[in-house]
């Protein structure tokens, strides 16, 4: 019956059926055959939404969108390139540098692609940058966005596991960090090969100016994570707080947001809020079926008693994300992914929130990996190129995206180390 | 036609105030915290239930605004005529899902008279009746979809 289940699930998805409406499709074809009634299926939807840190998403979503309206993203660009433009290359550290930036307030690395790819791609290719590493490397660089807090799939993961949101944002912090060096690194010794330009070097006054127009940018970030750790706001009211202060900021300093930008904001990101939250109903009930089919025990006996080294296992666990990752979108793939995992990461050892930075770093890096990575897909279209390409000039970023996987799967004090600072 | 814009419009409007309801009900509630003596119990349940209120709103426009990921894996291979057959069957596929979740809501909806919330103390049908105005709304663009597909 199960099968039956998965099979309609992939059919679903084959047929270009949205993500949420394919597992819907396939949970009601399996309630029907089993006989159960069909009045779970609401049930379950309004359960998986009815989650107080849920509202915290639409919050943080609202909050980036009313900041990159308010003319963030070119404050951004404009500040990195004033520190790193200097450099051999300097366009692709602006690039990575201001998805690091960036990546506090979006939260989403399709979002990053699209943003500041439509910004950075045509102006790579102006300074003579190759198309194909213009594309690569801004794919590549919006990986770091979703791991870096706020990161929408780590309040996800903490919904699903009852994990505080305020932890696992600490907890992505040192490997999205790691993650953006290595990048930078890659991208130097290109530069160095390829003899990438460089600008002049900005002065202390250009850069001082500079730096205030981002300041309420990184203001925002400092916020909210400081007001999480620090216990004087929930997640949810975090969010909230930065649509007030991303309202504040875009309306009396950056004063670019008006009545009808805001309403436009309001509702763009209630569509988005709304598509992601259908996915969580009927992952909701989908995971009631899993559940009821016992499918997360069954799956770690059976990984058990082929092997229960923890390092086979988290091998096992790593080549599997990264292959759903790179035909899934982050957090469908999370919803569907972490609940059944978690059982056999916890049969091994594996602490939970190690274990759930694992789940997202696989699954952002399979947002760039070949054939079919969904950033691919963004840069190469803004760059006008074709996704071979670009997968051919992102395989050095690929690889180094690999070895900070490598790292983290290994050390889990990489991820642990800032929470249980925390909790000291 | 008219009847379409005026639903849209509708639809645009629950979202925009149920949204901006959620902002303000949590705003209270960090405001209560700080600065007066006790949190008003009713904010954390108020703003789940406009929240939900804007999911519901916003889903319709989601679907006919094409926000819901999907995989285009095979898209650029596809044959004319497969491509008319998958255009035409989403559409049907979400008009039944959501046309069944919808029959259901209804029962739901009729449970919920009986049943209080706890601390607004309102009948839980009318949080229910968000996920008609969702499955409405999703089912009505997703028709109109179907429509189109067929007269192309």
């Amino acid at each position: 019956m199960i099968f039956l289940l998965l099979i309609i699930f992939v059919l679903g998805l084959i047929l270009r059926f949205p993500i949420a409406f394919s597992l819907g499709i396939s949970c009601c074809f399996y309630l029907i055959l089993k006989g159960t009634p069909l009045m779970v299926i609401p049930l379950k939807m309004y359960a998986g939404i009815d989650v107080f840190v849920l509202l915290s998403i639409p919050g943080f979503i609202l909050a980036g969108n009313l900041m990159n309206q308010g003319g963030l993203t070119d404050k951004i660009i404009q500040f990195c390139n004033h520190l790193l433009g200097h450099i051999r290359g300097g366009l692709a550290f602006v690039n990575i540098g201001a998805s690091m930036l960036f990546a506090g307030i979006s939260g989403t690395a399709i979002s990053d692609t699209a943003s500041l790819g439509s910004v950075l791609i045509p102006a790579m290719k102006k300074e003579g940058y190759d198309r194909d590493f213009s594309c690569a490397i801004t794919a590549a660089s919006s990986t770091v966005g979703p791991i870096i807090p706020p990161s929408l799939p780590m309040i996800i993961a903490a919904t699903l596991s009852g994990l505080s949101v305020g932890k696992l944002f600490l907890a992505g912090a040192i490997p999205g960090l790691l993650l953006g060096l290595g990048l930078f690194f890659v991208a130097y010794i290109i530069a160095q090969q390829k003899k990438y330009p460089k600008s002049k070097r900005s002065s202390i006054n250009q850069m001082f100016v500079s730096f205030t127009n981002t300041f309420w940018a990184l203001g925002l970030t400092i916020l909210i994570l400081f007001g999480i750790i620090g216990g004087v706001f929930t997640p949810t009211e975090a969010s909230i707080v930065a649509v007030l202060y991303a309202l504040l900021v875009g309306l009396f300093i950056y004063k670019q947001l008006n009545l009808k930008n805001i309403l436009i904001v309001f509702l763009d990101s209630m569509k988005t809020t709304a598509s992601l939250m259908i996915l969580v109903g009927f992952a909701n009930l989908f995971g009631f079926i899993l559940i009821i089919e016992q499918v997360p025990q069954t799956l770690s006996a059976e990984i058990l008693s082929f092997t229960d080294n923890k390092y086979v296992v988290l091998l096992l666990i790593n080549l599997l994300l990264i292959a759903v990752g790179t035909f899934m979108e982050t957090i469908a793939a999370l919803l569907i992914m972490f609940p059944i995992l978690l059982k056999v990461a916890l049969a091994v050892g594996i602490e939970p929130m190690h274990f759930a930075v694992i789940c997202v770093l696989n699954l952002i890096i399979g947002l760039t990996t070949p054939p079919v990575g969904v950033c691919l897909f963004v840069a190469s279209s803004i760059g006008k190129t074709s996704i071979g390409k670009v997968s051919k000039a992102g395989l050095p970023f690929l690889a180094v995206s690999l070895i900070v996987l490598i790292l983290v799967s290994l050390f889990p004090e990489l991820s642990l180390f800032l929470p249980r600072l925390m909790i000291n | 036609m008219r009847l379409l814009r005026g639903v849209g419009w509708l639809l645009k409007m629950g979202t925009l105030l149920s949204s901006f309801g959620f902002v303000v009900t949590v705003s209270i509630q960090i405001f209560a915290r700080y600065f007066l003596e006790n949190v008003p119990p009713w904010t954390e349940e108020a703003s789940r239930i406009l929240f939900i209120y804007a999911i519901a709103f916003a889903s319709g426009l989601a679907y006919k605004g094409n926000y819901f990921v999907r995989l285009d894996l095979f898209q650029e291979k596809e044959q004319p005529h497969l491509k008319r057959v998958l255009d035409r069957l989403t559409p049907l596929a979400t008009l039944l899902l959501f046309g069944i979740m919808g029959v259901y809501a209804l029962y739901m909806l009729d449970m919920g008279r009986k049943e209080l919330s706890p601390s607004l103390q309102i009948p839980m049908s009318l949080p229910f009746f968000s996920l008609l105005i969702l499955t409405g709304s999703v089912c009505l663009y997703a028709l109109l979809n179907l429509i189109k597909q067929f007269n192309k």
